[in-house]
Parts: C-alpha cells; structure tokens; sequence
C-alpha cells in the first residue's frame, strides 16, 4: 500500500483541523477533543486511504496509550494530534505492509514525543500575533483583534501541522517501511515498544488519580474501581453506574450531616 | 434599560466556543479569545460611545484562562455583569476582573475533572468496545454523543450564567458546589481505576524452572494470583507517586518508563 499526495494532503488537511488551537470544526470540542482522538482519526485516514477496518484496528490501538490523557494548562507530554495523524498514518501503512499492530502503536508513541516540538513552537510564534492583538485591544478596533486571533495565528498553526504530516506522510513512508522491517516483532527494539506500549497509559491514568486525589486514603475508590474490574471483570458503563451511585450518595449524606447536626443543636438548646 | 439582545449573547457564545484556544501562547493563554468573545456584547451595550466601548475591550483583555467548555458559564455571568454595568450598577473593573480570576481556577478543576478527566475516557471506552475487529460503531459513537452533549453543556450553561449573574457564582464555588465537585472526584476516581484496570497492561514473562517441565512456575500467575493484574496496579501507583509525591514531571516519568521497558526487556523481565 502506498499513500499519493492527493490522499497525504488531505490527511494534513485533517491534521490541521484536529489540532489544539483550530476553531473551523466546531473548536475545541470538535477538533481537538474529536479529530484529534486516535480513535476517530484512524477511521477518518483508513476512509481516505481506501481500507477503513485496518483504519480502526490501528485507531484503537494507539487510542488506548491515550485514553487518559489531560493536558492541563497547555503542557504537554505527548503531542496527541501528531500521534493521531502522523503516527496513525504510518501505522496503518505499516500494517497494511505486513508489520503487526503494536509497532503500529509504537510508532504513533515515538511521533507523538517529538511531535511536541509542534505544538511549543506555536505557543511561541502565537506570541507574535497576541502582541498585534493586545495593540488592537488599545485602539478598540474590533476587525484588528478578531483578525489577530482567529486568522494570524492559524495562518502559522496550518504550516505547523499541514507540511510535517504530508512530508512524512508522502515522503517518509518508503523508510518507515524500511525501518520496520529492519526490526522483527521478536527483536530487542520492538518486544521493549511492545512492553513500554502497555505501560504508557499508566502516566495518562497517574495523572488523572492526581487530579481526583486530595488526601491518600482517596486511593481506595481508585482502588474499588480497579478491583471491580480486574478481578470481577464488569464493563465501564457498569462501572460508572456503580460510581454515580457512591457519588451521589456521597453528595446526600454529606448534606444531611450537616442538618443532623443543626437539629442536635436545637435540641441541646432546649434540654438546657 | 439596556438589555443584551439574544442574538448578541449568541454570538458571544459561538465566537467562544469556536475559537477559546485560537491564539493560545503561554503567556496569553485564552485571554484574547476573551476580549473577542465580548465584542458583539460591548457593540449591543456601549454602541455609539467609543469611550466605552475601548475601556470595555480593555477591561477583558487581561489574562484568562479556565477550561474552556464548561468554562463557558463564566462567559454568561460577565455578559450579566456588564449589562448590570451599562444599566448603572456600581461594578467596576476590579469586580469584574476579580469575579473572573476567582471563578476560572474552580471552573478550570471541576471542568477537567469532568470533561478530559470522566466523560472521554468513559465514552472512549465504549467506543473502543463497540470498534472491534474494525466496526464504523465505535468512532461514530464517540464523534456524537460527545460533540451533542458537549455542544448543549457549553451553551446551556452560558445562558444559565447570564441568567443567574453574580447568583452563579455562589453555584460554582459556595456550599453545595464543594459537595458536587467532593461527589465527581469519588466518581471520577472510580472510573479512573476501571480504565487503569482495563487499558494498562503490565505482565512479566519470567519462568522459575525447576528442572520438571510439568511443575514451572509461572511468576506471572501467582502474582495474579494474590491479586489480580498485581504489576498493572504496581506500575500505575509509581506512576502517581512520582507525579503526586516526588513532584516529577509527565514527561520524565515517560522517560523513566522508557528506562524501566529497556532494562526489564534486557534482563528478560518482561
């Protein structure tokens, strides 16, 4: 299977659409929170590519490295819109040249590390256009501000995403090809992709646990959470159902301590 | 009485939702798509009074930053202030700016916690269930029920914003809000710990031989046997603590990770 640059352009294409700051589709919502989601951009590069099924093998795979992965305030380990179009599409060639899943995934892992570089240049180039739009600000010249924040900066963002993703695309394909043949599933380099393949999500679920953690013993409804699952096995819907109802009786019962207490009062009161 | 028309907040609402990380750096952040959400609502209010309409524009671009969908609340409550504002009330600059500062850091936790922290993983999970062996189901599951339910949150809760005015802020950080955000933690860490348990995946391949080929131990089975996925549990929990306790940033932790699967692999752990 090979890519044509007709096929690699419109995969850019996407790529840009996806990425953090693009607001054509839908915003963030729709663009970074969906395009960017291996999990959709597998089936959206496999549409373009002629073989969807392969298209969302692969999506699944990379997705599950992601599934957990917040980017607070505008740091970011991993460059997600990379990984889901660069690294995706490499994959799906990959795979459909005979190499197996989980270098697909190893793949997409290694492009979205340095796929980063991407994003930390627009954050500083975006400095430029913020610097007009604060002058806009000043005059009260509302064309000026909107121009320097919704078009200037995408004028650069489009190269940042659009011109890596067909260049590797279209240019690189032949060597990733290569390279991956170099190295069978059963040699050092791709059994550690594999091992290190499992255990990335970890970072992306570690960071969520911070986030829902205050004190330590807040660990034991992580831990309810996993033992429900890795040693009864039930799904995630079932799961969430189990944990709307520890909530929600969490949220009544911490309301009613607080009248139990203001009743007490009032009885006290009298016995004095 | 000046009053915003529904068309304005509308658009205040769109050119938000569409465009709240357009001109993010890492000094700005969101502040200008701020100021520029505001322009159709500082038109409608000030119209005619350039004055106004400049120390208006100015009020808003000081820096902002919260999450951005949910965060749209706060959009609502400042279009309320604003029009209180050009009716007469005594609100200035600082109030505010000191109401969006105050609410923005709350808003930027629940909204994490709720949206990237709960709802994708949770309906990512389904969508990857639903995909296997390659079906259209799974990223069609996703790409809707998040977009529509995400959508409808952003704008329902802009308008409830501007409804409710300064009200809101007593829902977003006062009595009741502390126990609902209390209530989504113990939820989102439950489904944090089912998406560990499934998508984590932590096994060795070592083999304790005995010199039988009927009696090897296989270290991974009694490992799970005293608790099931034992090294997944292990491997998530180091995680944590080096972020949690030891301070240590995502990035290296990967970069440890990295380490750990090379040496592991060498040593034939895994």
């Amino acid at each position: 299977m090979e890519i044509n640059l007709i096929q690699a352009i419109v995969i850019g294409i996407l790529s840009y659409l996806g990425s953090l700051s693009c607001p054509w589709f839908f915003g963030t919502t729709g663009g970074w929170y969906v395009l960017s989601r291996p999990l959709v951009s597998g089936f959206l590069i496999g549409a373009v590519l002629g073989d969807i099924q392969t298209g969302i093998i692969v999506g699944v795979a990379v997705q599950v490295v992601y599934i957990a992965l917040v980017t607070p305030g505008g740091q970011m380990p991993q460059d997600l819109n990379a990984a889901a179009y660069i690294g995706v599409g490499l994959g799906i060639l990959t795979v459909k040249n005979g190499a197996t899943v989980e270098s697909a995934v190893a793949i997409a892992t290694a492009v979205g590390a340095i796929g980063t570089i991407f994003h930390n240049f627009m954050m500083m180039s975006n400095s430029y256009w913020n610097a007009r739009a604060a002058l806009a600000i000043e005059a009260g010249d509302y064309k000026k501000l909107a121009f320097n924040h919704w078009v200037g900066p995408q004028i650069t963002q489009f190269f940042y995403r659009v011109i890596p993703t067909v260049a590797v695309l279209y240019l690189g394909q032949g060597l990733a090809t290569q390279i991956i043949e170099m190295f069978p599933v059963d040699s050092f380099i791709m059994r550690t992709l594999t091992v290190l393949g499992g255990m990335l999500p970890a970072v992306g679920v570690a960071i969520l646990l911070k986030q829902v953690t205050k004190v330590n013993m807040d660990l034991i409804r992580f831990l309810a959470g996993f033992t429900l699952v890795a040693a009864l096995g039930i799904n995630m819907i079932s799961l969430a159902i189990f944990g709307a109802f520890l909530a929600y009786s969490h949220f009544e019962y911490s309301k009613k301590t607080v009248e139990v207490k203001a009743v007490q009062n009032d009885d006290m009161e009298e016995e004095l | 009485m000046k009053k915003i028309s529904k068309k304005a907040l509308q658009q205040s609402w769109l050119r938000w939702f569409l465009s709240n990380l357009s001109s993010m750096s890492f000094q700005w952040l969101e502040t200008f798509a701020f100021a520029d959400s505001m322009a159709p609502v500082i038109k409608d209010l000030y119209g005619g009074n350039k004055e106004e309409e400049i120390a208006a524009l100015k009020r808003h671009g000081a820096f902002y930053n919260t999450e951005p969908q949910l965060g749209s609340i706060i959009n609502g409550v400042v279009c309320g202030l604003e029009e209180e504002r050009a009716n007469g009330a005594d609100i200035d600059d600082e109030v505010i700016n000191g109401i969006k500062i105050g609410l923005m850091g709350p808003m930027a936790g629940i909204g994490d916690a709720m949206v990237p922290g709960m709802l994708i993983p949770l309906l990512l999970s389904i969508g990857i269930s639903l995909a296997q062996g390659g079906s259209m189901a799974g990223p069609l599951f996703y790409i809707v029920t998040f977009m529509v339910s995400v959508t409808a949150a952003s704008y329902y809760l802009f308008m409830k914003g501007y409804e409710l005015g300064t009200k809101s802020v007593d829902i977003i950080v006062g009595e009741a809000a502390q126990r609902v955000r209390e209530a989504f933690n113990l939820l989102g860490a439950v489904v944090v710990g089912g998406v560990g348990a499934s998508y984590v995946s932590i096994s060795t391949g070592l083999v304790i031989a005995t010199g039988n080929e009927q009696s090897q131990v296989v270290v991974n089975d009694v490992i799970n046997g005293i608790y099931p996925k034992l090294l997944t549990l292990a491997g998530i929990l180091l995680c944590w603590w080096l972020m949690a306790k030891k301070k240590v940033s995502a990035l290296k932790v990967m970069g440890i990770l990295v380490l750990i699967s090379i040496v592991g692999v060498a040593v034939g752990f895994f």
